[in-house]
């Protein structure tokens, strides 16, 4: 399967504050199986979906995904 | 109505499961009748058997597809749920769905053509109906196994 260019980092902010992915549903508001295709860069998240994960770990956006196309950022 | 996003995505997919399941019986009693017919064993218990069979999974397709579009329904009526159950996995899967109704119509097209070759076939309806059934439920199966293994 092709590689998403977007990395997340769901799965270590689930590990920080010990949710399951069905917790992290449950917060979100979707099912578990959104959760699990983000998490596994199985589809890229719409903006809103993206804003929620990040407002329920209580992070910006840019602290859970990061663009992965090989273009150097400016940081 | 109940609003747990979980609990109405299961029973989308069971809807869709049993919808797929009577569609898969339906097509290959449909292809039995008519290869009965051409043997004249329509008339016959064990064609009226096939008919029955033929009626019962059309009514299990219907009543899937009945509350399956009740239930899209309800979730279309609140944008919480619409966000949370039409997103962009199912929007996306939805469109290349489309891509297997083409095919799935395409080879029942080729296999009529195909046994046209072999065996007298006279009924256009038979033919426009089940490449019609065939595509749609070629879009139903592909949208529901890939649901399933994302």
């Amino acid at each position: 399967m092709r590689e998403m260019p977007l990395k997340n980092k769901i799965k270590v902010y689930r590990a920080i504050n010990d949710w399951t992915q069905e917790e992290l549903a449950k917060r979100v508001y979707v099912t578990r199986k959104t959760i699990n295709t983000v998490e596994n860069g199985k589809f890229i998240p719409s903006a809103y979906l993206a804003l929620k994960i990040a407002r329920a770990f209580g992070v910006t956006v840019e602290d859970v995904f990061q663009i992965d196309d090989g273009i150097p950022t400016d940081e | 109505m109940n609003t747990d996003v979980e609990f109405l995505d299961q029973q989308r997919m069971k809807f869709l499961k049993w919808y797929l399941i009577g569609f898969a019986i339906f097509m290959v009693l449909m292809l039995t009748r008519h290869f009965f017919r051409l043997g004249g064993l329509n008339s016959q218990p064990i064609g009226n058997a096939v008919l029955v069979g033929l009626l019962l999974t059309l009514v299990l397709q219907v009543i899937c597809v009945t509350r399956s579009a009740l239930l899209e329904r309800d979730i279309h009526r609140d944008p919480r749920l619409e966000v949370a159950l039409n997103n962009e996995l199912v929007k996306s899967l939805v469109t290349q769905s489309w891509i297997a109704a083409y095919i799935g119509a395409s080879a029942m097209s080729l296999f009529f053509a195909i046994t046209w070759s072999f065996y007298p076939i006279c009924d256009p309806v038979t033919i426009a109906l089940s490449t019609i059934i065939a595509g749609a439920g070629a879009s139903r199966a592909y949208f529901y196994f890939r649901y399933k293994t994302s």
